[in-house]
């Protein structure tokens, strides 16, 4: 009896020791890897790029860091070589600005800027940030010259407006100055209103959805994707109706908002832009847990973007919103 | 260098064959085993023949073939486990072919000596290293989960880890798991699984034996480069109508079966009927999942029409939906079908041949709805003919060969994030011929040597000729002892998109591999000790090589300049295993280890793949209580897989509205970033499992019972690690699971 108590007794232990939960490691020591982001605004002499450097935190939430991971003091400079052979060369300046929010990091945003580019031929924009340590990141892009005949075309022809009211955006004859740059469009369609707060006129805006889905009662608006083939697009004017109203919901006083103007905003960007906003959309079903998670960059010696853009803007009169049905 | 060797197993055979013209003519006893309540046949029952010290077992068919033997008057002894051992007297004339049917009964003794006996004589006496043959009431009294599965049993294997606790999928010797081959009626299966891999498709309760080659399968079978599970179905009650009901927490089920004129029917129909039970394999998530599956098969041997042949029909369809009825959530459908048509002939010569004619399909998609998941549908329709043909000569010696042809045709369309529908249809044909001799002929060693000569092949790169040449050989050291090894080259030509990075795969994807890459192929060399130094007990060490060349890996790096599914990868992955198992009065005792280490290469950095486990060890220990009464206890054990840590984070740009002009200044989110691919490791697994079954019989009624109880110290498994939240959600907890079937 008492070898038996025993040995229940050393079962049971064991069971108890394995039966404990073992902890492991999910993290490895942080290691020096820097950021540098920057979108060449192609219809802009204003450039902006922003330098920053990895971190860790206590725990496995890291808006806990309350310490700006900026970089100063770099150097970074921004060429610009056309495919006929004119080579420009711009170096930003370092700056900083108050921040729109406060709430995690309390120093101004440290950015770097240059305010006198021109894009003039089409061809290959290359940047290189030298780090106050002599670390260099790198990156290159090619430009997505628009052909401006094509761009003035868009505008005389847009929108239509279809037998059932929608109002209808049409590019396909949007045009670019080289074959073999694909561009990638993404329309945006954006109500800029002003609300009446604290005895002044503030600015907002919105964007017009394409439709809007009823999930459990609640409206989800569904927004457009990153187009490449398909090059129109047609706005409701339900949706439109719809997204007017909801700006003033829960506002009994309609007197409080003035819609300022309703643009329709076509971006054309280049590859490395348009991959990594998709992959920003990217999806991942409740099955998918990944070890990996894609992080999208094209920036040699360390993570981040760079890419360039256009926009071509159309203002549509407010009293053709809604089309005369 | 695979061409070279492939014109010296031609050489080498024919210089065989033309040796063994010479051979004496001696008997040859052939015979079928059944039981003999339903006549089903009974795979790798025992024959000896004790005047000769000589046996063999039957084939997953109940036959069985013994050659060379003297003329004269024998004993021999048929037995099967659980089944009352008999003998007989057989007269074996020279050049005749002595026929004998034996139908075994059912009795709940324990394996006697003569069944030992001839049991250690017959593994000596066959080349089947890595091959693990199982009949069905092997693996029936093993605690089940939610219900009995094939596929998880394998699990309990060495060299063969888990997908975890809620994925019935499996990894083989370190190769992903789509290199497995699944035969189900000599027809493929594409993704044998319902609910997310929780459990398989395939009804345990339609399959009388499996035969599962880990690494190594001989050149009968093609087109995967790891391991190959052939699921052989039961043919039905020959002797009366029977029908089997079972419940568990998850499925109803019903199986019919009985005689028809000249052959016997089987008809199965499984059901889930609630999802509750899911949410503990799912961290009590829903699983709003709905499946079935079908099975129905006839058999037809008359002598009248064709002497010595026996053809059968089957078909199965399975289906699975996994529907939210949530627009913002994705849903995903999946279905498998197959029609087979199997014709076994044998003939008035130690000769037999056997045709198949088959048609499997599957069909996945994921419907996004307003998910924001992208769209994907695949299709796989893939019809198969072959012929294999069995000759023995005198002397023992085994000549095999075959003609396959394969037609596939694999779709798949995915809608991507830059708007493109990607379309890939393909079709493709392969066919091939295989021939290989086992040399039988000797007592203390047997060589096979043989090859597949690939004539055509789906697609991909690379030459359409394609040779896959298999070596396998037997030393017998002595009576106890015996030295194994074999060596082989194996190629695989279909590949899935399915990523090894994901926890869970809803199901696989299946695609002919894309033109720009060379079909993958592995070379496998493995080696083995068999030591059987008591009738009780035997002992196996195996030791496993494997070098894959040209592995279609996922693009990781997809983009639209690099739009590629796949590129071409590599991986290597060796261990060794250790099993014994002893029985003892009323105990049946398995242990097995295997010590596994697996590696790939993909864009030039070598990882350790996500299922690499180092220490696998499984320990089951079955009782039979008498009366109807068997426990079982298992306990698992398998190194933590590797996990890709927190290498810090960043604020990465974000941008919700490009119009947004200052977006670079303040659109920012945190984001994660990971260090070196699986170099930390998740903690270790480990698990108890017991459970309690009881069979009644009454006049007309069987009723068995099953109490499984799961994880019995409550181990709190890691299945994965959140690091967005740092949550870590676990695997099954305590789970009591009960299964109940009655059979009238």
């Amino acid at each position: 009896m008492k070898r038996f108590f025993y040995l229940s007794l050393i079962i049971s232990l064991f069971i108890l020791l394995i039966s404990c939960e073992a902890e492991f490691d999910p993290k490895v020591d942080l290691q020096e890897v820097y950021i540098l982001n920057c979108i060449i605004r192609c219809d802009s002499s204003y450039q902006i790029a922003t330098l920053s450097k990895l971190y860790d935190v206590n725990n496995y939430d890291p808006m806990s860091n309350i310490v700006d991971p900026s970089v100063k003091f770099a150097k970074i400079v921004l060429t610009d070589s056309s495919f006929s052979g004119q080579k420009e060369i711009y170096q930003f300046r370092d700056s900083s600005v108050a921040r729109t929010n406060n709430s995690r990091y309390s120093t101004p945003q440290n950015f770097y800027y240059i305010k006198n580019f021109k894009l003039t031929k089409p061809g290959v924009l290359k940047i290189e940030a030298t780090l106050p340590d002599g670390r260099i990141l790198r990156s290159s892009s090619f430009t997505v010259p628009l052909d401006k005949y094509s761009v003035n075309y868009f505008h005389n022809d847009n929108p239509k407006y279809l037998s059932n009211g929608s109002l209808l955006f049409d590019w396909s004859n949007v045009k670019y100055e080289l074959d073999y740059v694909k561009p990638y469009f993404l329309p945006e369609f954006i109500i800029k209103y002003s609300q009446f707060e604290s005895g002044n006129w503030v600015k907002y805006q919105t964007k017009i959805p394409l439709s809007y889905t009823n999930v459990n009662g609640e409206e989800v608006p569904i927004y457009p994707e990153i187009e490449s083939i398909n090059r129109k697009i047609s706005y409701e004017p339900e949706v439109i109706r719809k997204t007017i109203e909801m700006i003033s919901k829960n506002d009994q006083d309609k007197n409080n908002y003035k819609i300022e103007k309703v643009v329709f905003m076509l971006h054309v960007l280049n590859n490395n832009f348009a991959t990594y906003i998709s992959l920003q959309q990217h999806y991942k079903s409740d099955f998918s847990i990944s070890v990996i998670e894609p992080n999208y960059g094209n920036v040699w010696g360390g993570f981040g973007l760079f890419g360039n853009m256009h926009t071509i803007q159309l203002e549509v009169p407010l009293n053709n919103l809604i089309g005369n049905k | 260098m695979q061409y070279l060797l492939s014109h010296i197993i031609i050489i080498v055979v024919l210089l065989i064959n033309t040796i063994d013209l010479n051979a004496q003519e001696k008997g040859i006893l052939r015979g079928f085993v059944s039981d003999s309540l339903n006549s089903e046949p009974l795979p790798y029952s025992n024959i000896f023949i004790k005047e000769i010290n000589r046996g063999t077992t039957t084939d997953y068919q109940g036959y069985f073939i013994i050659t060379a033997l003297p003329s004269s008057k024998v004993t021999v002894y048929i037995s099967y486990l659980g089944y009352k051992t008999k003998s007989l007297d057989v007269k074996i004339e020279s050049g005749k072919i002595s026929e004998i049917k034996v139908r075994l009964s059912p009795t709940s003794i324990q394996i006697d000596t003569v069944e030992a006996i001839s049991k250690r004589v017959i593994n000596e006496n066959v080349s089947d290293l890595g091959l693990h043959k199982i009949a069905m009431r092997d693996i029936e009294y093993l605690p089940k989960g939610i219900e009995l599965d094939p596929f998880r049993s394998l699990q309990s294997l060495p060299g063969v880890q888990s997908g975890g606790d809620v994925s019935s999928r499996f990894f083989v010797r370190g190769s992903s798991s789509n290199e497995n081959l699944i035969l189900l009626d000599n027809a493929t299966i594409y993704n044998p699984f319902h609910a997310v891999g929780v459990i398989s498709a395939v009804d345990p309760d339609i399959i009388n034996s499996m035969e599962f080659y880990k690494s190594g399968f001989p050149v009968e079978y093609a087109n995967r480069l790891s391991s190959v599970i052939k699921i052989n179905t039961i043919e039905g009650n020959k002797n009366s109508l029977r029908a089997k009901a079972g419940m568990s927490l998850l499925t109803g089920k019903l199986l019919l079966q009985g005689p028809i004129p000249n052959g016997s029917f089987v008809i199965n129909g499984r059901k889930n009927y609630t999802d509750a039970i899911l949410k503990k394999f799912r961290n009590n998530n829903s699983l709003p999942v709905d499946f079935f599956d079908f099975y129905a098969k006839i058999n037809y041997a008359n002598d009248n029409f064709i002497q010595g042949a026996k053809f059968s029909f089957s078909t199965y369809f399975s289906g699975d939906k996994i529907i939210y009825n949530n627009p913002k959530r994705e849903d995903f459908t999946w279905d498998n079908k197959f029609f087979a048509f199997n014709y076994f002939q044998i003939t008035d010569s130690p000769f037999f041949f056997k045709v198949n004619i088959s048609y499997s399909q599957f069909n996945g998609e994921i419907i996004p709805n307003y998910s924001g998941n992208k769209k994907i549908k695949n299709e796989v329709g893939d019809v198969t003919a072959s012929v294999d043909f069995n000759y023995i000569f005198d002397n023992n010696d085994i000549i095999i060969g075959g003609i396959k042809i394969t037609d596939i045709k694999t779709n798949l369309r995915v809608r991507n994030y830059l708007d493109f529908e990607d379309n890939q249809d393909v079709k493709g044909s392969s066919l091939s011929a295989y021939l290989k001799y086992n040399l039988l002929r000797f007592s203390f060693f047997d060589f096979d040597i043989g090859s597949r000569f690939h004539v055509t092949r789906l697609a991909g790169g690379g030459p359409s000729f394609f040779t896959e040449p298999r070596i396998g050989f037997t030393v017998k050291i002595n009576p106890e002892l015996a030295f194994k090894g074999s060596w082989g080259i194996f190629m695989q030509d279909l590949v899935t998109i399915s990523d090894e990075n994901e926890v869970v795969n809803v199901f696989e994807p299946w695609i002919i591999t894309p033109g720009y890459l060379t079909p993958s192929s592995a070379i496998h060399y493995n080696a083995g000790l068999e030591f059987n130094p008591m009738n009780n007990l035997s002992i196996k060490l195996e030791g496993y090589y494997k070098i894959m060349h040209n592995l279609a890996l996922l693009n990781s790096l997809r983009t639209i300049y690099n739009p590629d599914y796949f590129h071409s990868g590599s991986g290597k992955a060796y261990g060794l295993e250790f099993l014994t198992k002893y029985n003892y009065w009323i105990f049946d005792f398995s242990a097995s280890y295997a010590w596994m280490n697996s590696f790939r290469n993909d864009y030039g950095i070598t990882y350790h793949p996500r299922f690499d486990s180092r220490n696998n060890i499984n320990l089951t220990l079955i009782t039979n209580l008498g009366d109807g009464w068997i426990t079982s206890c298992v306990w698992n054990f398998a190194s933590g897989t590797p996990f890709t840590q927190i290498l810090g984070y960043y604020d990465k740009l974000g941008i919700e509205i490009l119009s947004d002009t200052p977006f670079l200044l303040d659109s920012y989110y945190s984001f994660m970033v990971l260090a070196g691919r699986n170099k930390g490791n998740l903690p270790d697994y480990h698990r108890l499992d017991l459970s309690f079954s009881k069979k009644i019989e009454l006049t007309n009624i069987k009723l068995e019972m099953d109490f499984s109880l799961l994880n019995v110290y409550n181990r709190n498994n890691i299945f994965y690690f959140r690091r967005d939240t740092g949550e870590r959600v676990n695997l099954l907890p305590l789970l009591l699971s009960f299964s109940v079937k009655v059979e009238i």
